[in-house]
């Protein structure tokens, strides 16, 4: 469901930069989404149809970007990729993990006329 | 033709949140967001709380609500400050309408303000409201699973409730499985196990949380 409100905030961004750059038509919307949101792609792509409608970018495609959860162990320093949600370090058993990487939400680019 | 945009989605509800943080923290606020899923007991936990810790605390509570007042009627009679907000519908509560609520308390009086999230464990956790920490809460009639299943949250926490041990015994609830789930995705969270009904474990978590409003106010 929190993908509903990421798309709405999707959409006051992409219109504000075509607006900027006189873009008349966005065909395509690139986002980058960190899978430790939980964001479900089929929902956020759902949600983005329905807002698209009668918007600068009512014939748009959107092509989502999904990152892998990269986390860093504080204890041994060594950078893992997460791996069926097993919050420990491979190498030295830590619980102790920065998440580096896999929080991202921005979108990259639009294209468009 | 490619236009680079580079703009981070959701980012008015962080800067929002800044806000919301800055300001309770020049006032010594504590703010507890409190995320659990429909019906694990969040209003309880809250009576509980106002019972045992308004004496000695200024409280006040901003209660989230898809829609109805029912959960804030139930704590009326406790004669703290609330302010209900109406999502109409909505999964989350954001900063924004959390920095419009707290205008309605008198912060200077105030030691901690309790945040009754919306039911929903994925959504909240991931909308920064200017807390202090996250209160996760989770009853065992639910499953053992929920940790694992919802990584962000329970990571995320400053503390986990884990409500209704009185009724393990009714239930496939796997104590083991879940405390193994729990220190999975955050192995150092304090962890309550207690019974908001039988009052079963209450008095640990309510010492603690009064350590916590004494060591931020």
């Amino acid at each position: 469901m929190h993908e509903i409100a990421m798309v709405e905030d999707v959409f006051r961004i992409i219109t504000g930069v075509a607006a900027e750059n006189h873009i008349s038509r966005i065909d395509r919307v690139n986002v980058v989404i960190g899978e430790y949101l939980q964001v479900k792609p089929s929902l956020f792509e759902f949600a983005f149809e329905a807002a698209r409608e009668g918007t600068v970018a009512s014939q748009a495609v959107l092509n989502i970007t999904m990152l892998p959860v990269e986390l860093k162990c504080q204890e041994c320093g060594k950078l893992f990729l997460l791996k069926e949600l097993e919050y420990s370090c491979p190498f030295c058993g830590s619980g102790q993990l920065d998440i580096v990487n896999g929080k991202e939400l921005y979108i990259k680019s639009i294209e468009g006329e | 033709m490619e236009f680079k945009v580079m703009k981070r989605v959701l980012d008015r509800n962080r800067d929002m949140a800044a806000v919301v943080r800055k300001n309770l923290e020049s006032r010594n606020v504590v703010m507890i967001n409190m995320i659990s899923s429909p019906g694990a007991g969040k209003t309880s936990l809250l009576e509980r709380i106002c019972e045992n810790l308004a004496g000695q605390f200024s409280m006040a509570v901003i209660e989230g609500d898809v829609a109805t007042d029912r959960d804030a009627q139930r704590l009326k009679k406790y004669g703290i400050p609330i302010v209900l907000i109406n999502t109409d519908g909505g999964c989350h509560l954001d900063s924004n309408s959390i920095n419009s609520a707290i205008r309605e308390f008198d912060l200077d009086a105030l030691d901690v303000i309790f945040v009754e999230n919306v039911g929903n464990l994925v959504c909240p956790s991931h909308f920064d409201l200017g807390e202090t920490f996250k209160l996760a809460m989770v009853s065992t009639t639910e499953g053992d699973d929920k940790p694992v299943k919802y990584p962000a949250l329970f990571r995320e926490a400053g503390a986990v409730v884990l409500n209704k041990t009185d009724l393990i015994p009714y239930t496939s609830f796997d104590h083991a499985s879940f405390v193994g789930g729990l220190r999975q995705v955050n192995s150092g969270v304090p962890l309550f196990e207690l019974s908001c009904r039988s009052g079963e474990g209450l008095d640990p978590f309510l010492e603690w949380a009064g350590q916590m409003i004494r060591s931020h106010s």
